[in-house]
């Protein structure tokens, strides 16, 4: 077992930190002690799958495989799934998202669209820097899927109002 | 003859306890105990000793105004400073340190009424000369969000300093990897009230942190901090150790003393300040 | 950290890398800095008394600050290896420099080293010590009879040249 865990964690700090293979792992972790200990560990995976578990920290700025923070009340982004929702594409020039940036969510095994609203690289001075990368859920036509916003989103979103309307619409906080 | 020693007596005391109100009236113009009224003494001027002007008043010169060490020429800091003191005129930026609790007015032509007000605790000073910042950090519906304002920037209305106090470290970075009760703040906030010739007081909270990892290795000899109660093993900690540089306190080449500079800079600013 | 240092050490390198690494180095440092509060003289490559030199001074200017200092006492508890030292520093060197602002050290060329490195050598002394001086001074030789007779030579032959300007100007 804890050679497994080694093994695991020395693969996991050898590929980037975008690179997460928490699912697995902790699945052939539960297996292994399943079987060794004769246990029935459902309990204990499930909040083990909704802690997320991670080695590496969160990226900065979002880009491809990034983790990101799912903050509207959207059914899809709320409900726990193994696998965190993971950016696979930034529709920009330069492939690094910033407040503002449309991207390409892998969540819960579909492909959704999303609207950065918030992340951890600071960005030019007088603008707020979150903790966490946020992103609103969008549909191909630029509609929120949820109905409301709860975390704080930067004002700096409205100067592009007549494109997010709709999401700013849904928006309680802003900063 | 007791009576009148007992008053003298008590006169001198009086004066001691440097004239209260009420025995400041009746001490003139007793008569004696044998009847004469006595010659009129003017009582003993009252000498008022103003606490708050015997302490010299706290001297406070913003760090931005110190010079960084380098091979830059100084008269780009002279210049700068000018610059500083003609905003200092028309603005007030008042006295404040890393752990004080700030509110910060800004025009931004986004928001509702065209001014956004953000409350936090100031985290870092950052900068020297014109282009100082400074960053405030609140946790605002969960969402830990902090905002790195320019001291100098002309969009900012107004400074506010709601809570004056120091924290046992000069940067408190690590209340991103803490808990995020120890950052979360009212947004509207009373100012708290403090005397002006006060010291600055000390917060010796030491903070808990949330699980590893963290965004540094807080507990390495290099960040030096006081301010978090760890609770890490006790080996974690030992190893941590041995990143210590114990021969850098030693190294006299390193230290960087602005006394000499301050006491010019002070002298220079307060005057033109003055004018 | 120098910051007026020879181009030759630009470029946000302040000080110079010695021995095996920034402990050694400054262990390095540590032990010339003794000797030369021992020796008031000493002989090292030119690279390692130069950034001693520094470090000495900075010691003494603690030092003048008296032995009372907390910081001045551990700033040579640290510097001086050898115990005993401590008191030269305080009682002999402190009040010696009291008067001086600073430059409290001389440091000269000296040839390279004949070993294999040939290194480039100097010798570093407090001011003031008691061996002889290192530059001696130029012996005044102009009351040599060669002297003599070359200055008798010169003011002749500008005697001579003297009276042929004038009749010359007029012309």
């Amino acid at each position: 077992m804890r050679v497994l865990q080694s093994v695991c964690f020395r693969i996991h700090v050898e590929l980037s930190c975008r690179i997460r293979l928490v699912g697995w792992i902790t699945r052939i972790q539960m297996a292994l002690l399943n079987r060794r200990l004769g246990l029935p560990l459902t309990h204990l995976s499930s909040t083990v799958i909704q802690r997320h578990l991670s080695i590496t920290g969160a990226c900065q700025a979002i880009q491809k495989l990034t983790r990101v923070r799912v903050v509207d009340n959207s059914a899809l982004g709320n409900t726990p799934y193994h696998r965190p929702p993971k950016c696979i594409h930034v529709y920009n020039k330069t492939g690094v998202g910033k407040v503002g940036d449309k991207i390409l969510l892998a969540i819960k095994g579909e492909k959704k669209k999303a609207l950065i609203v918030g992340h951890k690289m600071p960005g030019p001075t007088m603008t707020p820097r979150f903790d966490s990368n946020n992103v609103v859920l969008i549909d191909d036509n630029g509609n929120p899927l949820g109905t409301r916003i709860k975390t704080p989103i930067p004002y700096s979103l409205r100067q592009r109002e007549g494109e997010f309307s709709k999401v700013l619409a849904i928006a309680h906080n802003f900063v | 003859m007791a009576a009148a020693c007992e008053r003298l007596f008590r006169r001198s005391a009086l004066v001691r306890v440097a004239w209260r109100g009420r025995c400041f009236s009746s001490s003139g113009y007793r008569t004696d105990s044998d009847g004469k009224p006595a010659k009129f003494q003017p009582p003993p001027k009252p000498v008022i000793v103003d606490k708050q002007k015997l302490q010299e008043e706290r001297r406070f010169l913003s760090p931005e105004f110190i010079p960084p060490r380098g091979r830059k020429d100084p008269f780009k800091y002279y210049m700068e400073r000018k610059d500083m003191i003609q905003r200092r005129k028309v603005f007030n930026i008042p006295e404040f340190y890393v752990g004080s609790i700030l509110a910060v007015t800004t025009a931004d032509p986004y928001a509702n009424n065209k001014t956004n007000r953000f409350v936090g605790i100031c985290i870092q000073r950052g900068g020297k000369g014109l282009g100082a910042t400074f960053v405030l950090r609140n946790v605002i519906e969960g969402q830990g969000v902090e905002i790195r304002y320019e001291l100098y920037n002309p969009r900012i209305q107004s400074i506010e300093v709601l809570k004056l106090e120091k924290r046992l470290d000069d940067n408190l970075m690590y209340l991103r990897d803490a808990l995020p009760e120890y950052s979360t703040f009212d947004m509207n906030m009373k100012p708290v009230s403090r005397l002006a010739h006060e010291e600055i007081p000390v917060n010796k909270l030491q903070v808990r942190m949330k699980p590893k990892p963290w965004s540094k290795r807080w507990e390495r000899p290099q960040f030096n901090i006081k301010g978090i109660k760890f609770e890490l093993p006790e080996e974690k900690m030992k190893e941590a150790q041995k990143w210590s540089k114990p021969w850098l306190e030693f190294d006299m080449l390193r230290e960087y003393d602005t006394s000499k500079i301050e006491e010019k800079i002070w002298k220079e600013v307060s005057e033109e300040l003055k004018k | 950290m120098r910051l007026s240092l020879p181009a030759a050490i630009s470029h946000g390198r302040v000080f110079r890398r010695l021995g095996l690494g920034p402990r050694s180095r400054i262990d390095l440092l540590r032990n010339l800095v003794t000797a030369l509060v021992r020796h008031e003289r000493i002989e090292a490559p030119w690279a390692r008394a130069d950034e001693m030199r520094g470090y000495a001074e900075k010691l003494i200017d603690y030092a003048k600050l008296g032995d009372t200092n907390e910081r001045a006492m551990r700033m040579a508890d640290f510097w001086l290896t050898e115990k005993d030292l401590i008191h030269k520093l305080f009682k002999v060197l402190a009040p010696r420099f009291q008067p001086h602002p600073g430059n409290y050290t001389r440091m000269l060329h000296i040839p390279n080293r004949d070993g294999l490195d040939r290194a480039k050598m100097a010798v570093i002394e407090l001011k003031g010590n008691p061996f002889p001086p290192l530059i001696r001074k130029r012996r005044d030789s102009e009351k040599t009879l060669l002297n003599q007779l070359l200055k008798g030579y010169r003011e002749d032959m500008q005697q001579a040249a003297a009276p042929q300007a004038p009749e010359g100007t007029p012309v």
